[in-house]
Order: structure tokens, then C-alpha cells, then sequence
């Protein structure tokens, strides 16, 4: 009896093959889409979760309110591991971590290190990190200890054994390597191409609850603990308030976050990569969802629009003394063989898609992933829930057939239709929701990349300054503006796409002490000219500002130079940019002197966030060297820009980077985003298309004697093809008016988390109406011209 | 064998009710062969549908091999039908998508009758109707005649005491209609016991008894022989 199934099945698939086709490879489409995007999911979901103490360790965040301004950090000063370690029975261990770069040479074997992390010793205690090769309690243990993941042993060392060998860090320090550690998994938020010991560093001698630059975590005795400690920090704290000079309402605090939630579920960034969202994975399982969906009801319509067909079979099969449940049983077990032949088409096109879908979320899965058992329970489940899903409705109906209306007259498959019809309309309304987040996810991000930045980011080199750069700042400038491309060169602390650095300020008529965060940032006197900033009121910085500055012999109460934003004009009180030039302001008691200019305010951080308060201050930073290009002959310029540097800085290889790419990585998550959401769209329009194009054949099909009659009676093609399409086309329509508020409502939330937005307007819907309506109507009318145009003859002798 | 008691069946739409079978009592003995006559609409096929156990009737009784059978359910009438009454039809009915051998074995798999007990008796059915070089064909590469003997061989496969057939000759040409009928005859001289809705008198004369229907009454029964 199953062979017989089998048999009918088979047979069936073959016969109806635009069906099969439809159903089949809309459901391997879908299934493939459902296995990446879960690729992706399980990853993010999974972060961190490999340490096998992952419950225990929890990451340390800081909090502090100073005159009313709360700031929230990822780092922490150096103090609090160990302080916390000595007066908290809960903590068993702690690690601190500084993460930077670092220029590491073997010899003539030279890279700039982008994942160069500083780590105490209790890393390997506290992480799952497996150490290959060396001793895990004594690896990080002395300074200028050295531990390298498998791939950079390799990079540097090739297959020699690298423990007991030194690699130099920058210029002159030596660190012995007495370690190698497995690659760090792409799950793991803390990323390290190399581990150097916390004790190497001049910081680690002192513990400071200031200078937040360190990522501490905290191992507890119990998981329990994690909350019961936190409930104790903030007394705690306030008993220290004179060693943090947080006194009054002013205070410095500290929150501990398990460590699995801090990828997804924090709030606050870290020193490492940045953080996952929760809301996107929300996003990519629903849409994964949405287009199995689009799929299953592909299947479930055409399926059940296609029992009328079969009813003769089973009417049949039923005289011979079929039971329902056997009935039923055949009907379930043909959709088991669509959807598992879907999987396996649809496992190989994931598979096939792998390296495409890496590109499009930057990241690097691997297609082990699916070999997991688990993965393939996971697989399987969803499989078999497809094929009951799917194939319960058509078997439903197909059951149901008395096989004395069967095998006499004529059935109708008026009682399915109505319910077909809730699904096209479900199907579209999906589309159309995906169409309107699409168009509104790229107008944002077409908003952000034209918005006008208050500087200029096109042409402008970005590269990393170190020592020999920094040791000779006037021979670089002097050296690199006689090449006949560059315009400009500006030593600057960091980029000003993204300004990280927090600093207190205040008027000198202010009380002491009452400092307001500002953020700030060291610039030399070309800065302005560099990035192209409009000053509004006072005049730019000159060399003569940046010699009285840096001169430790001049005026310390008035050596400074600042430049404000408006924002920070209006934030200190200023009525206008005017009124603020040479007022005389003090910046952590450190470094003072007089306001020289104002600038129009410039976005220094993400458009999620309001345009706040800056100081530009004359300092030489020495973290990055802005080169303003001319613009002609790019490529020539970069390489006489090499050729200066590799005579001014031979001990460092030669890297840029533009600043318009450095700007677009702020919004790769809504870049990924766009696209992810553009290729999805696309394939839920496709096979809602297929759907919709296999049920307007099997209708037409149902109506030829009708289309013969009406041609016959001198009906024109056009009135033909309004009859059969004006169905179908009514169900879009009613669609779009259930996905348009929906959508309108979902977008709106999404741009909620931008300061700096473009609106939802109506005439995206619009657009988003015709070009659903529009490929509908071309779907459909396919079928209804193929039927339109038959000779009425064939069309009545068909009957 | 079959015996009905004032056999009723009502039809409802929204608007009309309609009568269509009215007080049939009838009996059908063991090896008989009936044939159903009657004007278009008599209630023909309504009968034979409830004599097949495909359909419960409204009123009246319906004692199959001494078993009442009108109200069972559809699940019941379904295990009783199975293997006992064989079907022949106007249009065949056969399922496209199966060949003449698989068509003919499928009464037998709903029987459960083991593989090689199958095998002997399909082949020993489409040889006695003639059809067995056409085994492997699908139905729509068969004349009308063809499809018709494969038909009447599904309905005997499984060796039911009962034939049902409505109107078997309804859609071939005399030659095979008359090789039809004398299928059915020489079953029936086997004694399977046959009933047979049919419009031709020609037809009608293989049967010992003719039941003439009209408005879903009983007119008069004629006697062969």
C-alpha cells in the first residue's frame, strides 16, 4: 500500500509539473532562507555561552552622575577586579582587559595587530578559551608575556614551535611567548589575535577607579551571586566616595551583566566588537518565519485548489473501502515527500548560498554547523511541522469528498475557495509589509549617507600615527603637503566620524568643581581646514596655539585653545556663538584657557544620537593623521603618501583607510539590515508570485468553458482578461490596506532609535500598492491571456 | 441476500426539497442478476448508491446479507462494502495516474492480501477480461472498451458477491458494449449476484428481473425466463 502511495505521488508530481515546480522549489527557497537566517540566529543566540562558567562570570559596567548627567561605560579603571576581589567573599577570580593595537614584528615578519588585548593573569581560569600549547596558570602570569592564537603563531612563526620565542611590540619592547590558544570562536565577544599579560603594562601598578579603559570581569562563586552582589556595589561604593571624589548627589557606581547577555542584551558598548541587537534577531526570525509561511500557503492553495482534480481518485479509492484515516494518511504522506524533497533542495541551495549570505551579513559561518545532530533534529522537526502544516488542509478536504457527489457530478471548490483567498490576501499583506520596510530601510540609510555632516568626509586618508610619526609631526605635515595631491595633513586624537572621548568642563565663573560632560577631542591647527568644519564665529587655530599649549614652561591658566559647537555654546549658556569667543573655560582642571571659535554643529557620533556637545582642544593627540586629498589621481597620491612614509616611519607598515568607509561601518548594521531585508522582500514577492501564478492557472483552467461561452458571445480580450484578473487583483489591494498600517506602525519604530530621520510618508504605500498590484496583475494575466486568446472551440470542447 | 423495506431518500436544497427514492422494497436474491430501468431522474442511480452502501437512505430499511445496514455510519458502511460489492461505472472511474495492473490490484491492497496472493490474482483477472497486455498502460492510453474491462476487473479482483454497475455500457460503441454485457453474464453464471441501472432494453434482457422505476417508486417488475 505504501509503495502505492509512493507510486501515486510520484506520478502526481510528475504530471503537474508546474505545481511541483511551484511547490517544491518555493518551498526550498523557503526552507533555504529559514536555514540561513537560523545559521544566524543560533549564532548570535549563542554567543559566549561556550565558557563553561558562563553563568558565573558576569561584566562589569560603570556608572556615574556628575551635576546631574548620568554616563554609562562598558570599562572600568583598573581598581575594581582586585578591590572587589579582597572585600567580596562572592568573587573568586577576576580578569581586566585592555584592548588596542600594536605594531608586532618577528624580525622582517611585521603586522599591525588590530586584536592586541592586555589580559591578568586569571584568563584562562575565568574563559573557555583552549590553550594549545603552554601552562594556563603561568601564560600570563610575568610581564611581557605573550600568548598567540593558533593562526598568528602561524603568521609569525609558520610551523616552528613559537613558545620560548620573542616577538617584538612596537619599537622596543620585547615579549617572551608562552603560549598558544585555539582562534577565538566566531560567538565569543571577547576577539584576541594576541594576549599579552596585564602586568606588562605601566597602569597595572597602580589601581585607580578612574582612567575607565579596562573591560573587567568578575568570576562568582555561584550564578546566584551575580545579583546578590550588585545589590551591594552601590553602599559599597558610597563608602569610597572620598577616594573617587564623588561626593553629594555626585556618584560613581557599578552594574554586573552575565556574561551570555552581554552580546544581545546590553545596552552599553565594550572595548571589543560591538554588540549584537536583539531587536534584529527578532527581525530576521520573523521574517525567516514569514517566507516558510509564504511557502507552506503556496503549497496549502495550490494543493487544495488542485483536490478538486483528484476527487475522482478518491472517490474511487473510497468505493473500494478506503477508510479517512487512510485517506488522509496517503494525503500527508504525499506532502512529506514535497517537503522533504523541498529540504534536501533546499539544504543544498543554503549550502550553495553559504558564501553569498556570508557576504551579505559579514560574517563566516560554516556549513558544519548543519552536520550538528542537533542542528539536524532542528532540520527535521521543522520539516516535519511543514508537511503537517501544509499537507493537513488539501488532505482535509480531499477526505471530506462523498464519493457519491464525486464520482456523479461535477465539484465546485467553492467551500475552498473563500479560505484560498484569506491566504492570497495573508500572503500579500506579508509582501507588502516587506516591500514598505524595505523602501523605508534604504530611504534611511540614503538619508544618513547624503545628510549633510557639518564636515567634509570624501577624500580624506585616514592613517594610524605611532611613535616615529608622532616624534616628528612638522617634518610629516612639511613633507606630505609639498606632494602636489594632498592638501592638507592633521594629527588628531581619533576620526571625527566617532568621537569617544569624555571629558568634564566648565566656565571660569562657575563654581569649582561643577564640571559639565563634554565630549572632547585633540586637534592640531589644521583640523578644521582637514575635515572642512564651518566656523561661525571666532578664527581657526593656528601654530602659534599649539606651541603655547604644549609648552611646559607657558601659562597654565591660559594655555589652551577650545573650539565649541554650537551645541556647546548653547549647553554653557551662551546666547550666541559670539558671546562664547574668548570666554575663558576650564576643562578638568588641567587644561585652561579662552574659547577661540564656534562651529556649526557636526554629527561626531551615530545619527541614533542627538548632535551633543563638543570641545575641540589644541593637543596633540598622536592616535591618527587625517590627509585631505585633492581628489584627482587618488591611487598616485596614496603611493608617494606610502613612498614619504616609508622613508619617515620604516618600523611601521603603511595603512589607511578612507574616511567616508570608516563612516559607512557606523551603520553596517543598517546596511546588512537593508540588504538582508531587500534580498527577503524579493524572494517573498517571488514566490507569492508563484503562488499566485500557479492558482490564476488552475482558475482559468477551471473557467475555460466559461471564457469559450463568453467568447462566443463576442466577449473582447481585454473584458477577458479584466474578468480574470479583477479576482485576484481585489485580494492585493484588500492586502495592502492590512499590511500599510502594520508596516507604518513598524517603521516608525525602527526609526525611533534615530535622531536623524526621514518620515514615513503616504506615497510609499502608494508605491508599494502599484508595484504589488502591478506584478500581480502581470502574474495573472499570463494565465488569462493564454485563455483568452484560445479558440473558443478547443475552450467548449475541453468541458 | 439484499433486501429493502420502504427505502426513502430525500434531497434539501435552501429552496426545493426533492424526493428521490419513495417506498422501495425490493429483495434481490443470491446468483440473481437485475437490471434497473427507468426514465431520466426516476432515482436510478440514488438506489443503486444505497444498494453499494456509498449512501445512508432518509427512511426505510436496508438488510444486507441480513445485516440493517441504513444507519451506519460511514466508516462502518465503509469496512462492510470493502471486498464484498464490486463497482462498475458509466466512466470508468479509474485513477489516472495508476496502470491497468495497479488500477486492478487496488482493492486488493485496501484488502491487505499479502504480495504474492495479489500478484496471481490481478494477473488471473486481467487475463479472464483480456486486458493483460495492456498491464503496464496508463487508462488514457485505452480504447473506451479496454478501460471498461479493467474496470469490471477491478470490481471482481477481490471475488465480491456483489456487483453494482451504473450503466456499463453507457459510453462505449455496441461491439464493446456487447462484450461487456457478456462479462457480466458469464459472472453472473458463476453466481455473482449483479445489479444494473441501464437505459437499453438490449442490455436490460441479459438480466432475469427488470425493476422499472418511475418517481422513485417501483412500477412493475418483469421476469426472464
Amino acid at each position: 500500500m505504501f509503495r502505492n502511495y509512493l507510486t501515486i505521488a510520484f506520478r502526481n508530481l510528475l504530471r503537474h509539473k508546474t505545481f511541483s515546480l511551484i511547490t517544491i522549489f518555493g518551498l526550498a527557497v523557503g526552507l533555504a532562507s529559514c536555514l540561513l537566517l537560523l545559521l544566524y540566529i543560533s549564532q548570535e543566540a549563542s554567543y559566549d555561552t561556550f565558557h563553561t562558567k558562563a553563568d558565573r562570570i558576569a561584566r562589569v559596567t560603570m556608572e556615574y552622575s556628575m551635576d546631574g548627567q548620568v554616563g554609562q561605560y562598558g570599562v572600568t579603571g583598573t581598581k575594581v577586579v582586585p578591590d572587589f576581589g579582597r572585600s567580596f567573599p562572592e568573587v573568586e577570580s577576576g580578569v581586566r582587559m585592555l584592548a588596542g593595537q600594536a605594531v608586532v614584528s618577528n624580525k622582517s615578519i611585521r603586522f599591525r595587530e588590530k586584536r592586541f588585548v592586555y589580559a591578568d593573569s586569571a584568563f584562562f581560569h575565568l574563559f573557555s578559551f583552549p590553550l594549545l600549547k603552554g601552562d594556563p596558570a603561568k601564560a600570563l602570569a610575568a610581564p611581557n608575556q605573550l600568548v598567540l592564537s593558533a593562526s598568528t603563531a602561524r603568521k609569525y612563526f609558520g610551523d616552528r614551535n613559537p613558545v620560548g620565542q620573542t616577538l617584538r611590540i612596537g619599537l622596543d619592547k620585547d615579549f617572551m611567548v608562552t603560549g598558544v590558544v585555539a582562534d577565538c570562536p566566531p560567538n565569543s565577544q571577547i576577539k584576541y589575535d594576541l594576549l599579552a599579560s596585564f602586568t606588562s603594562l605601566d597602569d597595572a601598578k597602580t589601581e585607580q577607579w578612574w582612567s575607565a579603559n579596562y573591560a573587567s570581569y568578575l568570576l562568582l562563586r555561584t550564578p546566584a551571586s551575580i545579583r546578590s552582589l550588585e545589590a551591594k556595589i552601590p553602599a559599597y561604593m558610597r563608602t569610597k566616595s572620598a577616594e573617587t571624589e564623588m561626593t553629594g548627589k555626585n556618584y560613581l557606581t557599578y552594574f554586573l551583566e552575565p556574561m551570555p547577555g552581554v552580546h544581545l542584551h546590553s545596552a552599553v558598548s565594550g572595548v571589543f566588537e560591538p554588540a549584537g541587537n536583539v531587536t534584529y534577531i527578532y527581525i530576521f526570525g520573523a521574517i525567516a518565519l514569514l517566507i516558510l509561511v509564504i511557502a507552506c500557503v503556496n503549497y496549502i492553495n495550490l494543493a487544495s485548489a488542485r483536490a478538486v482534480e483528484r476527487a475522482q481518485e478518491v472517490g474511487v479509492r473510497k468505493v473500494m473501502g478506503a477508510l479517512p484515516r487512510q485517506l488522509f494518511g496517503q494525503f500527508m504522506g504525499e506532502s512529506s515527500l514535497v517537503t522533504f524533497t523541498a529540504l534536501l533542495i533546499g539544504g543544498l541551495l543554503s549550502y550553495l548560498l553559504l558564501p553569498v549570505f556570508n557576504s551579505l551579513t559579514d560574517r563566516q559561518f560554516s556549513a558544519a554547523v548543519w552536520l550538528d545532530p542537533r542542528t539536524i533534529m532542528i532540520v527535521l522537526a521543522v520539516g516535519t511541522l511543514v508537511s503537517l502544516i501544509a499537507g493537513s488542509y488539501p488532505a482535509l478536504i480531499l477526505t471530506r469528498y462523498k464519493p457519491v457527489q464525486v464520482l456523479k457530478g461535477h465539484l465546485k471548490g467553492h467551500s475552498a475557495s473563500r479560505f484560498r483567498q484569506s491566504l492570497i490576501v495573508f500572503q500579500f499583506a506579508i509582501t507588502a509589509f516587506l516591500i514598505v520596510s524595505t523602501v523605508m530601510v534604504k530611504r534611511q540609510l540614503s538619508f544618513i549617507q547624503q545628510k549633510k555632516l557639518g564636515y567634509n568626509k570624501e577624500h580624506v586618508l585616514i592613517l594610524p600615527a605611532n611613535r616615529q610619526v608622532n616624534g616628528q609631526i612638522s617634518a610629516v605635515k612639511q613633507q606630505l603637503t609639498q606632494l602636489s595631491g594632498v592638501k592638507h595633513v592633521s594629527f588628531v586624537y581619533e576620526s571625527p566620524t566617532f568621537v569617544n572621548g569624555g571629558y568634564g568642563m566648565r566656565r571660569f565663573d562657575m563654581p569649582e568643581n561643577t564640571y559639565r560632560m563634554i565630549t572632547g577631542l585633540p586637534v592640531d591647527e589644521d583640523f578644521v581646514k582637514t575635515t572642512g568644519l564651518q566656523i561661525v564665529a571666532g578664527s581657526d587655530l593656528t601654530e602659534q596655539d599649539m606651541i603655547r599649549a604644549n609648552d611646559p614652561k607657558g601659562d597654565t591658566l591660559n594655555s589652551y585653545r577650545f573650539i565649541l559647537n554650537e551645541a556647546a555654546v548653547k549647553d554653557f549658556g551662551w546666547k550666541t556663538p559670539q558671546e562664547a569667543i574668548g570666554k575663558r573655560v576650564d576643562m578638568g582642571g588641567n587644561r585652561k584657557g579662552e574659547v577661540k571659535a564656534v562651529v556649526a554643529n557636526f554629527h561626531f557620533a551615530s545619527m541614533r544620537q542627538k548632535i551633543s556637545p563638543i570641545v575641540l582642544f589644541t593637543e596633540y593627540g598622536g592616535g591618527s593623521m587625517l590627509v585631505k586629498l585633492a581628489g584627482n589621481d587618488i591611487t598616485g597620491t596614496i603611493r608617494q603618501i606610502e613612498g614619504t612614509w616609508k622613508k619617515l616611519a620604516p618600523n611601521y607598515p603603511f595603512e589607511y583607510q578612507f574616511m567616508d568607509q570608516e563612516f559607512n561601518k557606523l551603520y553596517a548594521g543598517e546596511t546588512r539590515t537593508g540588504q538582508l531585508f531587500t534580498v527577503f522582500a524579493g524572494l517573498s514577492i517571488l514566490l507569492a508570485c508563484l503562488g499566485l501564478f500557479g492558482l490564476s492557472a488552475f482558475t482559468t483552467a477551471q473557467r475555460t468553458k466559461e471564457i469559450g461561452i463568453r467568447k462566443v458571445l463576442g466577449a473582447s480580450i481585454p473584458g477577458l482578461i479584466f474578468l480574470l484578473t479583477k479576482d485576484f487583483l481585489k485580494l492585493v489591494l484588500i492586502a495592502i490596506l492590512i499590511a500599510s498600517p502594520l508596516a507604518w506602525y513598524a517603521m516608525n519604530k525602527w526609526l525611533d532609535d534615530f535622531a536623524y530621520k526621514v518620515s514615513v510618508e503616504w506615497w510609499v504605500f502608494a508605491l508599494t500598492a502599484l508595484l504589488a498590484v502591478g506584478i500581480a496583475f502581470l502574474t495573472v494575466s499570463f494565465q488569462s491571456l493564454k485563455a483568452a486568446w484560445m479558440n473558443p472551440v478547443r475552450s467548449l470542447r475541453s468541458e | 441476500m439484499i433486501k429493502t423495506v420502504n427505502l426513502q431518500k430525500l434531497f434539501a436544497t435552501e429552496e426545493v426539497e426533492t424526493t428521490a427514492l419513495n417506498g422501495i422494497s425490493m429483495d434481490v436474491q443470491d446468483g440473481e442478476f437485475v437490471a434497473i430501468m427507468g426514465p431520466s431522474g426516476c432515482g436510478k442511480s440514488t438506489l443503486l448508491n444505497i444498494l453499494g452502501l456509498l449512501d445512508n437512505p432518509s427512511g426505510g430499511e436496508y438488510h444486507f446479507y441480513g445485516t440493517e445496514v441504513s444507519k451506519m455510519s460511514e466508516r462502518q458502511r465503509a469496512q462492510l462494502r470493502k471486498g464484498s460489492i464490486g463497482f462498475v461505472f458509466q466512466s470508468f472511474n479509474l485513477i489516472d495516474e495508476l496502470t491497468v495492473y495497479e488500477n486492478v490490484e487496488l482493492p486488493l491492497l485496501y484488502l491487505k492480501t499479502p504480495a504474492d496472493e495479489r500478484k496471481v490474482r490481478v494477473e488471473e483477472t486481467l487475463t479472464r477480461m483480456n486486458i493483460m497486455h495492456r498491464r503496464n498502460h496508463f487508462p488514457q492510453q485505452l480504447s473506451g472498451g479496454q478501460q471498461q474491462r479493467t474496470a469490471i476487473a477491478r470490481a471482481v479482483v477481490a471475488k465480491p458477491k456483489l456487483i453494482l454497475a451504473d450503466e456499463p455500457t453507457g459510453n462505449l460503441d455496441s461491439a464493446n458494449g456487447e462484450e461487456v454485457m457478456k462479462l457480466l453474464n458469464q459472472l453472473n453464471d458463476e453466481g455473482t449476484t449483479i445489479i444494473m441501472v441501464t437505459h437499453s432494453p438490449y442490455d436490460a434482457g441479459f438480466a432475469h428481473r427488470i425493476v422499472n422505476l418511475f418517481d422513485g417508486k417501483v412500477v412493475t417488475e418483469n421476469f426472464h425466463v
